[in-house]
């Protein structure tokens, strides 16, 4: 490939997006009547990019698209916002506040009736398997 | 004079109607965001239809579009630009998708009638473009049938304009080459 064919093929290239100068438009229709390859080259590059031009799809969008996307958009942007979490969020506080008294009470719940001797002389046992007894008792048996 | 008048008006009109349907949109309006889609839809469609060649594809990406463009409204400075933010969305949308899809090796039988403007060409080009690589395909794409600028192209694309020049070149030049052989011409 010659030196001229190279700069052929790049005006050919070019030419999809500029238009050429006179100069230009006389090198190439001299080179085309010289070089069939490079004609070719030419016309295929053309003919490729119209063949791609050409081949647009049809854009009928299904019907109710547009309220469909309106709606779920909508709905997308409102989960977002923190108005609309803020009654979960409310809810959510106000249980785990109730779940952290329950887990207060049940842990204290035997705490509530043990009875705590000032003094060592009497001591009730807190366990109901046993009756209660004083510790002093023992002085009382035969 | 009169009609160019009343279209600077209209395109005036249009401008600040939109505005007003973006501001609408920031507060959780649906029908401003319902009107906004009914704008813009069918050149996304369009593009996404031209870039993915499957028209439900091109519903899905398009929606996708409109839902994150929706979403992050508040990251758009200039209101004016809505436009060419949710086409930059859509085409990033696009790219991602062809870049999750493997290129796809079709063997053509050069005696198949093809290259003629019409279902036969609309299919060869679908195969064609499905053999290059995503950035190649969305460049040809937004150039040669969305005939946007170099300019407009970079900034769709994210990418410098001689970027832009070059991967056209270049798509231009692997777009042929499988033009011809799939057409059956030297």
């Amino acid at each position: 490939m010659s030196l001229v064919c190279l700069q052929f093929r790049k005006l050919a290239r070019e030419g999809q997006d500029r238009s050429f100068t006179e100069k230009e438009a006389d090198l190439m229709e001299a080179h085309r009547a010289k070089c069939p390859r490079c004609a070719d080259y030419e016309t295929s590059m053309v003919g490729s990019l119209i063949s791609l031009r050409g081949s647009e799809l049809p854009i009928e969008a299904a019907e109710g698209y547009t309220m469909r996307v309106a709606k779920k958009a909508w709905v997308v942007c409102q989960r977002d916002t923190a108005r609309y979490w803020s009654p979960a969020l409310c809810g959510a506080a106000v249980a785990g506040l109730l779940l952290i008294a329950l887990v207060q009470l049940a842990n204290r719940g035997r705490e509530v009736n043990y009875f705590r001797p000032t003094t060592q002389d009497a001591r009730r046992y807190p366990s109901l398997d046993r009756d209660p007894m004083l510790l002093l008792d023992h002085r009382l048996a035969p | 004079m009169l009609e160019s008048r009343n279209i600077v008006f209209s395109a005036f009109d249009n401008a600040a109607q939109e505005r007003a349907w973006l501001a609408r949109c920031r507060q959780g309006d649906l029908e401003a965001m319902t009107m906004l889609i009914e704008r813009h839809r069918g050149r996304l469609l369009r593009t996404a239809s031209n870039l993915l060649r499957d028209r439900f594809e091109a519903e899905d990406v398009t929606q996708d579009a409109f839902i994150k463009g929706f979403r992050e409204l508040g990251k758009l400075r200039d209101d004016r630009a809505f436009s060419g933010y949710l086409y930059r969305i859509c085409v990033r949308l696009c790219m991602d998708r062809l870049r999750s899809k493997r290129p796809e090796v079709i063997e053509f039988d050069a005696s198949q009638p093809s290259g003629g403007i019409g279902v036969e060409n609309k299919v060869v080009v679908e195969k064609l473009l499905s053999q290059l690589p995503a950035e190649l395909r969305t460049t040809l794409v937004l150039r040669e049938m969305e005939q946007l600028s170099y300019e407009e192209v970079a900034l769709a694309m994210h990418v410098p304009v001689g970027t832009v020049r070059s991967r056209l070149h270049t798509a231009r030049e692997r777009f042929r080459r499988l033009w011809v052989e799939a057409v059956g011409e030297n």
